[in-house]
């Protein structure tokens, strides 16, 4: 299932909300506390079993179903409480969990077949059981995927890269085929003639062969005999959810459950998580705990008092804003790290469709930005933002600032280092818009044939660190002659386009949003790509810049069919070399992720990629003093 | 006496009635309406989607929607949660014990302190004591309640640490959360140590909530204390050589209470968006800070569950305080 | 015996006309009013005190302009002073982000937080008085017909359908706002002026009126508007307090007025997340500042009713 959501939900009126992504490579943090060691790979120590440990978050857990919510503190509760195919470590290496490999084409679990096709194996560990005895087979793996395909369940996002998929095979209890190739479209029809369509695809599939798959298709399974007769569209108001699960799979499981802004899960020990483990790489000596809470605050503020009272252990999910007070907790320690959590401004190169409503959005309909055609506009935009100053505002000089339109976080090995394009110069960007024919009026303004340099950027409201670094970029923008506003889109922004979210539809000039990327930086192509442009026909495209440019389009094909990772690297940097050329975003800044935990918390590796940093749970102990 | 109470209840249905349509097509008129709430995840299919419209059945007409959306709601099947997945019945009646703890306990603490408060002002007209009492009614009523309960919540809890910041129990005494089974049982075993715990959390919100009660009532007290001591029946009382005593407890006092009994009931709908912001500065798991939570998600079915108690709510207060009222007043003819 | 639900008792005499001939000098109505408030202590000095505030608040691009230190911009911030305590350069203090002046913050919201105060009651009071009029006038099922609609307002919790009203609208701005609370607002004094009217009707001097053959809107201009004007002036002064207070509560919810305008309740509303880290001044003076505002306002309300309500007097 997909982990990675590549959007920030909407953010609750006054608080933050901050999702964990996952992170290649780590960025060095200039002042401030500590930062939490990634250059050693995670080796567990062998601990003590007894105590209790509590940890925590600050935004409400409502349910427990990681299917239908793209909330990291609802997946800080269900990582612990299912296990995974496979997960990532803090450096963003994929670990087996469930599996007993990783598939790859080096142990065969990844056949190429032609051009179209290639097979995947899973292989389970042999042994393995669910919280009430019975075992964990292919077939529930197979279950889980068909559920995530079936339009009834609406899972709402999971589906990248299973569309790929065109059948699946049991070969044997802990053994699936995944048989990837051109899969059927929505003009396909079954045997009886009934329409027939694989995973949500709306557009005929040229090839199977989807490279990124180990980012992307790692997922929870579940129980089939507990969930197979149940209507997947009815599985967000099913007690296993909602009230609560067994079977499960995972470290602990639940004993009891109160939902919402002051959720707590109590859970204890599945004493039939070693099944199948022993002798594994990891997590093969969990759960040591007696008692494992998960204690949800409804602020932060709340929280980091809980930390000071010691009712809580583990405090996760916070800002650098907060760093201050925790520093001033004794029992705790603070640790900032940067992960692959970045902001950017996205232009919109299309038409700016407000008021369309009527003609639901149509690409004919509103007026066109001035950024549609204009690159050396939005490389003069690029140039005048001081980035530094952003990085201050919002995170405390603690995160990073891109230098680079392609995101470093993903790892030095897919672009060129040596490309730094980012410096601030105020003067260029002037010259260049000078020379662009923007001259400017008495007022220090900017016009060109009668138009005005005036736009609005768009974000999520709600957020005082972020509307504080937007008034910096207003500042700046208005030094080199541009008039900017901003706006909110509220709880709108990220909509699909039948809904009319904002920045789906094109209702935008320039958009801000915080970008939560996987390790594998084809991630990108869903924001590039032409055929990602939402519509009618294709509605939950990324593309909302409406970025038509055809390098794009061949260096992304190239990527995703290619299981060569010297053609893939290839393919990226040609990507990077275009996005040079064509300036279609401007990247702000990296937003750090920081933690609070006790020294007493055993084993406790803190994660800034996908994993979370509960990912490795089954590990976690209490120190005795 | 109770062809009155009947009447004035048949008139309050059309009221309702009017209300939850005006509820209803408030929801619908947001911009995405109640499909918003779903609409989170672009990457959901366009058959999903469709799918969970049919479900919901919100492409049907309005007019359809309402009907069915006000006999579900009447007929007690008040649906599912969007976010929780749970019903939304069994959400409110898990939110709702405490926030009558905390509105019980408000009330009780205003009233204690508002209502002798107002007597003796009224008693002691002029005195240091009435003009502190009068110049506090003003101020407490003047101040914003959500910068109160930041203020005291920022003094007390942050600054003094001696309150605590959150929550309703202490986790790492209970060992459960409030009202859960294993509550139940820690606290039978330990009831008063359970009854401080609850007692140091609600000091800070019960005080936000009561101070705008405290300002009002004691004034409305002083004033209807006033209004009455000077009716001719007193000095009626005071001539016959009553004890000053006899005439303010038995003659006066009975009688300035009655409008203000009255008030209270009329103060139920302001209580209750007090709550609001209160239960959501000190994390307080009521219905206030479900309703938040609901209104930031937009829980479209969690929302309308809850504006329809409310509404109920108020409606049953005002015809409360109407019925007393006329109980009271021989003056208010029944026709 | 007080009834709880009327604001306030109408006056049960009614004023001289201007001009009427009695032998002693005589003050009008208007001005005996004045008098009365003039000598109520605390009613004056609230004006006194409201009106620094009105002029300190809107005078602040004047004060941006003659003192540019002291008072910023708008939009002007300076990321060395952030998270300064109060001194004498930053009377309030700055913010945890940019290094905003609080002082200047709170001049700025000022005006927007008195603007939607005072515009949304002036509407309510135009919507109110009409209506109120009509319908008390007129009696009958024209009566029962409007005032079962103010019925209907009133019994809808206002302080949960503004949220919901603003998302209707989408993201607010001050206008919208206005129109929004001046929606809202109308209903109390409808029921005022309706009263004040059931019961002016029935004067002598009304059905004098009516008798000579005058026509209804006369009456109600000339003769009946005129006596009803102390009531409706204290519920405007009180309804502008509510208001305001209630402007601060929709925006510290986050539904009203989104950054970087700043209404006072917004001010707060974002530095309630700081109070942990000791940052006390960003939600102290703002508060205050609308503790001491609508306190004022409520003082002049108070004095207006003292002043006009000959009960109170007589005691």
């Amino acid at each position: 299932m997909q982990r990675f959501r590549h959007l920030i939900r909407p953010i609750a009126a006054g608080f933050a909300g901050a999702l964990i992504a996952a992170a290649c490579g780590p960025s060095p943090t200039t002042t401030g506390p500590p930062t939490v060691s990634l250059t050693s790979d995670y080796k567990a120590i062998k601990g003590t079993t007894g105590g209790k440990l509590t940890y925590s978050d600050w935004q409400k857990v409502d349910n427990l179903n990681a299917f239908a919510s793209s909330s990291a503190a609802i997946s800080q509760a269900t990582d612990v409480i299912w296990a995974w195919t496979w997960t990532f470590d803090p450096k963003g290496k994929a670990v087996p969990d469930l599996v007993k490999e990783i598939p790859s084409t080096d142990n065969g679990d990844v056949k190429k077949i032609d051009a179209t096709h290639m097979d995947v194996t899973i292989n389970l560990k042999p042994g393995l059981n669910w919280s009430d005895g019975s075992p964990i087979t292919a077939d529930d793996l197979k279950f889980t995927i068909d559920t995530i395909c079936n339009p009834n369940a609406s899972f709402g996002g999971g589906t990248t890269g299973y569309d790929h998929i065109a059948s699946m095979d049991v070969k044997s209890q802990t053994s699936l085929v995944l048989h990837f190739g051109p899969a059927l479209t929505k003009d396909s029809k079954d045997s009886s003639g009934a329409p027939a369509y694989r995973c949500g695809l709306s557009d005929k599939l040229d090839s199977g062969i989807y490279s990124p798959f180990i980012s992307i298709m790692n997922f929870q399974p579940m129980p089939k005999k507990k969930l197979g007769s149940v209507d997947p569209g009815t599985w967000t108001t099913n007690p296993y959810f909602t009230q609560l699960p067994d079977p499960t799979s995972g470290p602990y499981k639940v004993k009891s459950y109160s939902p919402g802004p002051a959720a707590v899960v109590i859970m204890v020990p599945n004493t039939h998580y070693h099944d199948g483990r022993s002798g594994a790489d990891f997590f093969a000596d969990g759960p040591y705990l007696d008692q494992l809470t998960y204690k949800i605050y409804g602020s932060t503020q709340a929280m980091i008092a809980g930390l000071a009272a010691g009712e809580t252990d583990i405090g996760l999910n916070l800002t650098v804003s907060d760093v201050p007070a925790l520093s001033a907790i004794t029992t705790r320690k603070t640790a900032v790290v940067t992960g692959l959590i970045s902001e950017w401004l996205t232009f919109n190169e299309g038409n700016n469709t407000k008021g369309c409503e009527a003609q639901k959005f149509a690409a004919t309909c509103g007026t066109t930005t001035l950024f549609a055609n204009d690159r050396q506009l939005r490389e003069a935009l690029s140039k005048g933002i001081n980035k530094d100053a952003v990085n201050t505002i919002r995170n405390k000089g603690q995160g990073g600032v891109m230098n680079t339109m392609f995101f470093a976080g993903f790892g030095t090995t897919w672009y060129d280092t040596a490309k730094e394009l980012y410096k601030q110069d105020a003067a260029a960007a002037n010259a260049e818009l000078d020379a662009d024919g923007w001259a400017k009026g008495s007022d220090g303004m900017r016009s060109k044939g009668g138009k005005k340099l005036a736009f609005t950027i768009t974000t999520t409201g709600g957020n005082q660190a972020r509307v504080a670094m937007e008034q910096e970029i207003v500042k700046d923008w208005a030094a080199i002659g541009a008039q900017v506003t901003l706006d909110n889109c509220a709880t709108n922004c990220f909509e699909d386009f039948p809904t009319g979210g904002t920045f789906s539809t094109g209702q935008y000039d320039i958009s801000l949003f915080a970008n939560n990327w996987s390790p594998d930086p084809d991630i990108m192509c869903l924001y590039m790509q032409a055929n990602q442009i939402p519509s009618s026909a294709s509605p939950s495209g990324n593309n909302w810049g409406r970025i038509k440019n055809p390098a794009y389009d061949k260096a992304c094909a190239d990527e995703e069919g290619s299981l060569d990772v010297a053609t893939r690297i290839a393919a990226f940097k040609r990507m990077q070399d275009e996005m040079l050329k064509d300036w279609s975003f401007i990247g702000l800044e990296v937003r750090p992720d920081v933690n609070a935990y006790a020294p007493y918390a055993g084993n406790f590796a803190i994660n800034p990629t996908s994993g979370l940093s509960v990912w490795n749970f089954a590990d976690l102990f209490r120190v005795k003093s | 006496m109770l062809g009155y109470i009947a009447r004035r209840l048949l008139q309050s249905v059309p009221t309702l009635f009017l209300i939850s349509i005006v509820l209803f097509v408030g929801m619908q008129l947001i911009p995405g309406g109640p499909m918003q709430a779903f609409a989170f995840n672009p990457r959901m299919s366009l058959a999903a989607r469709e799918a969970i419209i049919h479900r919901w059945g919100l492409d049907q007409p309005i007019s359809v929607q309402y009907v069915k959306w006000l006999t579900s709601m009447l007929r007690g099947d008040w649906q599912y949660s969007f976010f929780a997945g749970r019903p939304v019945k069994d959400l409110i009646a898990d939110h709702l014990p405490a926030t009558a703890l905390l509105m019980g306990t408000a009330y009780i603490v205003q009233e204690a302190l508002a209502l002798p408060a107002g007597i003796l002002a009224a008693l002691r007209r002029y005195s240091v004591f009435d003009t502190f009492v009068t110049f506090f009614a003003y101020v407490g009523y003047s101040m914003p309640t959500f910068w109160l309960g930041l203020m005291l919540l920022m003094l007390f809890a942050v600054f003094l640490r001696v309150l605590p910041v959150s929550g309703v129990v202490d986790l790492n005494l209970t060992g459960a959360p409030f009202l859960s089974g294993d509550y139940h049982d820690w606290f039978f075993q330990h009831p008063v140590v359970g009854v401080l715990d609850v007692a140091r959390h609600i000091i800070l919100p019960a005080t936000t909530i009561a101070i705008v009660g405290i300002a009002v009532d004691s004034r409305f007290m002083r004033a209807s204390m006033l209004d009455v001591l000077h009716q001719d029946y007193v000095r009626t009382a005071r001539a016959k050589g009553l004890p000053e005593r006899a005439v303010v407890l038995k003659h006066a006092l009975r009688n300035a209470l009655l409008p203000v009994i009255t008030s209270i009931g009329l103060q139920v709908p302001l209580l209750f968006s007090g709550a609001i912001v209160t239960e959501s500065i000190f994390s307080w798991p009521g219905m206030g800070q479900l309703f938040f939570q609901a209104l930031t998600d937009f829980d479209y079915t969690l929302m309308m569950g809850i504006l329809f108690v409310s509404a109920v709510l108020v409606v049953l207060a005002n015809l409360i305080a109407d019925v007393t009222y006329a109980l009271v007043d021989p003056r208010i003819s029944y026709a | 015996m007080l009834d709880p639900r009327t604001v306030l008792a109408p006056s049960d005499r009614p004023a001289f006309a201007e001009g009427d001939e009695v032998g002693v000098k005589q003050f009008s109505f208007r001005e005996l009013t004045v008098r009365r408030f003039r000598q109520h202590p605390t009613a004056k000095w609230a004006l006194l005190v409201l009106g620094i505030i009105v002029v300190a608040c809107y005078g602040a691009p004047l004060w941006h302009l003659l003192f540019p230190g002291w008072i910023q911009g708008i939009g002007e911030f300076h990321l060395e002073d952030v998270e300064s305590p109060p001194s004498f350069k930053h009377l309030f203090g700055t913010d945890q982000y940019l290094g905003l002046d609080i002082f200047s913050q709170v001049l700025y919201g000022g005006r927007i937080s008195l603007v939607i105060g005072l515009g949304s009651m002036a509407m309510a009071t135009v919507i109110g008085v009409a209506w109120g009029a009509i319908a008390g006038y007129f009696g009958g099922w024209l009566d029962a017909v409007l005032m079962r609609v103010v019925d209907v307002f009133l019994t809808i919790p206002v302080l949960l359908t503004i949220p919901l009203a603003s998302k209707v609208f989408g993201h607010a701005d001050t206008l919208t706002i206005m129109m929004i609370f001046g929606f809202l607002s109308w209903q109390s004094i409808a029921r005022i002026v309706r009263s004040t009217f059931l019961s002016l009707r029935e004067m002598q001097f009304a059905e004098a009126a009516r008798a000579l053959g005058v026509g209804p809107m006369r009456i109600i201009f000339r003769h009946l508007l005129p006596n009803s004007v102390g009531p409706i002036v204290v519920a405007f002064t009180l309804g502008v307090a509510f208001n305001i207070v209630l402007e601060a509560f929709v925006s510290f919810l986050g539904f009203g007025l989104q950054p970087p305008i700043y209404s006072w309740g917004s001010i707060i509303s974002n530095a309630q997340g700081d109070l942990i880290n000791g940052n006390w001044w960003w939600i102290t003076f703002p508060g205050l500042t609308i503790t001491a505002t609508v306190l004022c306002m409520n003082f002049i309300g108070d004095g207006f009713r003292d002043a006009l309500d000959p009960k109170i007097v007589n005691n």
